[in-house]
């Protein structure tokens, strides 16, 4: 596939700007970049989401119309695996496979379901998933999920001369399944399939990727570079257009736990739900525990137990030295406990109203005067643009008008700006690129100086080994083993899955 | 994603300090009432996004005075009269409640259909209960108020408490009202004469009745709840994500009660204006208030606030609405011609809206 002179601008603002992009067969070539930088619009160009303003996008030497049909896709051999994957959960395999390709035959159109059952299972077979076709959706892991919708995208396409797109399609994937992926992403190359993995994860850019294009505000930066060779500082660089800031690693904080210590800011006992077998989590004011594990092992529904929205859970909370009911989101909220949740757009943000209506909810009651008044909140919000580099500064716009990453600014800011006794994060740089991934472990860093103890459920071990004083390691519902010196990735790793 | 998203978000040396001087120069020498912050760039265009932002919150409004120029020129001596705008303005009372309780529970993000029902049903019990029953008027009106806000209270026990569907469950609701009201008159027009009542609701102000003051008083305390209280931020955190805003410690279920009680209470005063000023009520009037109500609350999010549900946006669409019909039936038409009208400009108000602001909006 050959793309030349791409160009795309919504209104003023152009955000692809003459790209040229070359792909090869049998290669996996990486497409990385910050958010915004356009990856995201290119995607959406060549699966027709978007017209092109300029440029010619070419396949086996057929130039595609402009905007790219459906039918033309198929023609070339172009097959997309979006981020979200795009699987409909209560459906059956067969159904979210075949969904947009069934055949009719004869005049009634009918669909011969004993046909369409084959194709499933053969673009399956190809991929050797060991899934029914009968199956809903919903019942597979995360890891079969990935390969439905990897089938559904090469199904009725010779292995040859094809190409595939895979736009952050591991977002989705838990980690440990992540070398599987990798492995067939790789077996589809050798089979002579270009492949094209856009992605803002440096680790994932130089594992999987033969060559990496970096693309910065529109226009390519550097095309085609080997992998062999390539640091991730070094691409960092390339992305950012600067250095990225090093944060020093956390210095030595005293032992909490010596006789005498005041009490936990939070200490939680007896933690319990399907997956949790009696958990005990202490945290002090001023320190920063992570939590983690292989999917399964609980500790992603730490966060949400502690904030109180699973009622179906037990054990025993305190907050400083008070009782908290756990079953109470809004009593364990005014103890003084609160959570940034994984999912900015379903729990953490209104996606469709503005950015300082968002930063300011959590105090918009329990204001003395009887009207709302707008000072405060414009100040929260130059705060927030202050402390975490949000970026456009501007407070009336929606959520959903900023970056990712900007997004997950608002979101931090919003409950950092409470000064909360007790902050639980889940995933806090998850589909953030990498400046804005430094400022936001920053900020945490600067609430727990503050005196603020934190809580970070993260699978993102690099995260944790740069933030945390302790980290918690989960197994099967239990702890398994507790860091206290010594965290780095590997060691977070080998706890983890050793 | 909007198309927004994919604006380039430079990284900068220092955009903070410069970003911070923006809010700091605005938030010294602000006007009380500005809507957005623009964005840093050249005052030509921050003039040019000033006059579209306010055309756009005004251009129903303009429509509305392009209508009034265009009824006024093809019949000169009908519509610029003082009947014809009594008619226009002084007419709508009921209505005006209604699509303010329907706004209620709109903008805490549920449906509430009984609205005209218990209207209805207050305008319908008072008379009963007056003329028929020999209750004091004053003691009707209470009674058929404190029905209205039992209708309410069995709505939100249905959705919120039993978590059904709120268009069912309210529809539902409207026919079962419905149906209550047509038994307590036996199916029969009631009529009520009652002169403290009807000074209450037709006494004269300015030219225009009471009634017509109450809907604005209404509109004016929504306003107030909405821009000016906590409670109105937590309204609007509870119609975009109640998930949110149960994290940030909101009772979501209790806003959403006092909703629909607060639906049923302002549909049930609304009911007793209308019996007061026409002094009878005819049940079987009642659905016909509903879809003008719904369409009014839809076409005011096209007005003032644009994108969101706003009492003063409703209020002014019911009175463009009126205006449209009124003038097409002094030019003759037939009274078919209101259900035509309600439902296109609806239709073409929300088309416009949606395709005029593509940029800001999420698909």
């Amino acid at each position: 596939m050959e793309i030349r002179g791409l160009s795309k601008a919504f209104g003023h603002s152009c955000v692809l700007d003459d790209l040229d992009l070359d792909l090869h067969a049998g290669e996996v070539h990486m497409l990385v970049g910050q958010n915004g930088s356009g990856k995201s619009t290119l995607i959406k160009i060549l699966s027709g989401t978007h017209p092109a303003d300029s440029g010619a996008i070419t396949v086996n030497g057929e130039q595609l119309p402009t905007p790219v049909t459906a039918a033309a896709l198929r023609r070339a051999g172009l097959a997309f695996v979006h981020q979200d994957l795009g699987l409909v959960p209560d459906l059956t395999v067969l159904e979210n496979i075949r969904v947009g390709r069934y055949e009719p035959h004869g005049v009634l159109r009918r669909v011969r379901w004993r046909d369409e059952r084959a194709c499933a299972q053969h673009a399956l077979d190809r991929l050797n998933a060991g899934v029914s076709v009968d199956t809903r959706v919903q019942d597979l892991s995360a890891g079969q999920r990935a390969l439905v919708a990897i089938a559904r995208a090469l199904q009725g396409e010779q292995a040859a001369g094809g190409c595939i797109v895979f736009d952050e399609s591991t977002q989705s994937l838990p980690r440990e399944t992540l070398p599987d992926f990798y492995a067939t992403v790789r077996a589809l190359a050798r089979a002579g399939c270009a492949v094209l993995v856009v992605t803002h994860r440096l680790e994932e850019a130089l594992e999987l990727g033969d060559v990496v294009t970096v693309i910065r505000d529109g226009s390519l930066v550097r095309a085609r570079l080997p992998v062999a060779g390539l640091t991730q500082q070094a691409l960092s660089h390339l992305i950012l257009g600067r250095e990225l800031e090093q944060l020093p690693a956390p210095s030595a904080r005293p032992d909490r736990r010596r006789p005498g210590a005041p009490a936990a800011a939070l200490h939680v006992t007896g933690l319990s739900s399907a997956t949790l077998r009696s958990v005990e989590i202490r945290v002090h004011h001023g320190e920063i525990v992570g939590i983690t594990g292989p999917a399964g092992s609980g500790h992603d529904e730490v966060p949400y137990i502690l904030a109180g929205i699973r009622p179906d859970s037990g054990g025993t909370l305190a907050i400083g030295d008070r009782a908290v009911d756990m079953t109470s989101a809004r009593a364990v909220r005014a103890a003084g406990l609160v959570l940034v949740p994984q999912h900015r757009l379903d729990e953490g943000l209104a996606g469709d109203l503005s950015a300082l209506e968002n930063l300011t909810l959590p105090r918009v009651s329990g204001r003395r005067r009887p009207v709302l008044g707008r000072r405060w909140q414009r100040q929260e919000f130059s705060r927030a643009v202050e402390r975490l580099g949000l970026q456009p500064p501007r407070p009336h716009a929606a959520v959903t008008t900023y970056s990712g990453g900007n997004q997950q600014k608002i979101l931090l800011a919003k409950w950092l700006a409470d000064h909360p006794a007790v902050l639980v994060v889940h995933e806090p740089t998850q589909a953030v690129d990498v400046g804005a991934r430094t400022e936001i472990i920053r900020a945490l860093r600067d609430a727990a100086s503050a005196g603020t103890a934190i809580l970070v459920s993260s699978v993102e071990r690099s995260d944790l080994a740069h933030l945390c004083d302790r980290v918690l390691v989960l197994r099967d519902g239990a702890v398994r083993t507790e860091l206290l010196t010594g965290i780095t990735a590997e060691a977070i790793a080998d706890a983890a899955y050793k | 994603m909007s198309p927004l998203n994919q604006q380039k978000v430079t990284v900068t040396e220092s955009p903070t300090p410069q970003a911070a001087d923006v809010l700091a120069d605005r938030s010294a020498s602000d006007p009380p009432d500005t809507a957005a912050i623009p964005p840093p760039g050249r005052p030509v265009r921050r003039a040019a996004a000033f006059v579209s932002e306010a055309m756009e919150r005004s251009s129903l409004i303009a429509v509305w005075l392009a209508m009034l120029v265009i009824f006024t020129l093809l019949s000169p001596h009908l519509f610029l009269t003082g009947g014809t705008m009594q008619t226009i303005f002084g007419s709508q009372q009921a209505e005006v409640f209604v699509a303010l309780a329907a706004l209620t529970a709109f903008s805490v993000g549920e449906f509430d259909l009984s609205v005209a029902a218990t209207m209805g049903l207050s305008a319908t019990a008072i008379p009963v209960l007056a003329t028929n029953d020999h209750v004091p008027v004053a003691l009707a009106c209470l009674v058929a108020l404190g029905m209205s806000v039992a209708v309410g209270a069995a709505n939100a026990f249905i959705v919120v408490r039993l978590g059904i569907d709120s268009i069912i469950a309210t529809l539902g609701m409207a026919t079962l009202v419905g149906g209550i009201s047509y038994g307590l008159c036996n199916s029969n027009a009631v009529s009520l004469t009652s002169p403290e009542l009807e000074q209450w609701t037709s006494h004269s102000l300015l030219g225009l009745p009471a009634n017509f003051w109450y809907g604005l008083i209404a509109a004016a305390a929504f306003a107030y709840v909405q821009h000016a209280t906590a409670l109105g931020r937590h309204m609007l955190f509870v119609a975009s994500n109640r998930s949110v805003a149960k994290l940030a410690g909101v009772r979501v279920d209790r806003i959403r009660t006092q909703a629909y009680l607060t639906s049923s209470l302002i549909a049930g005063i609304g009911g007793l204006l209308l019996v007061g000023t026409v002094g009878s009520f005819d049940p079987s009037s009642t659905p016909a208030y509903l879809l003008p109500a719904l369409s009014a609350a839809f076409l005011g999010t096209a007005v003032i606030v644009p994108g969101r549900f706003n009492p003063f946006g409703t209020v002014i669409a019911i009175y463009f609405l009126s205006t449209g019909i009124v003038g097409l039936q002094l030019l003759g038409l037939a009274g078919w011609v209101s259900d035509v009208f309600y439902g296109a400009t609806l239709i073409v108000a929300l088309v416009l809206v949606r395709h005029l602001r593509p940029m800001r909006r999420k698909p």
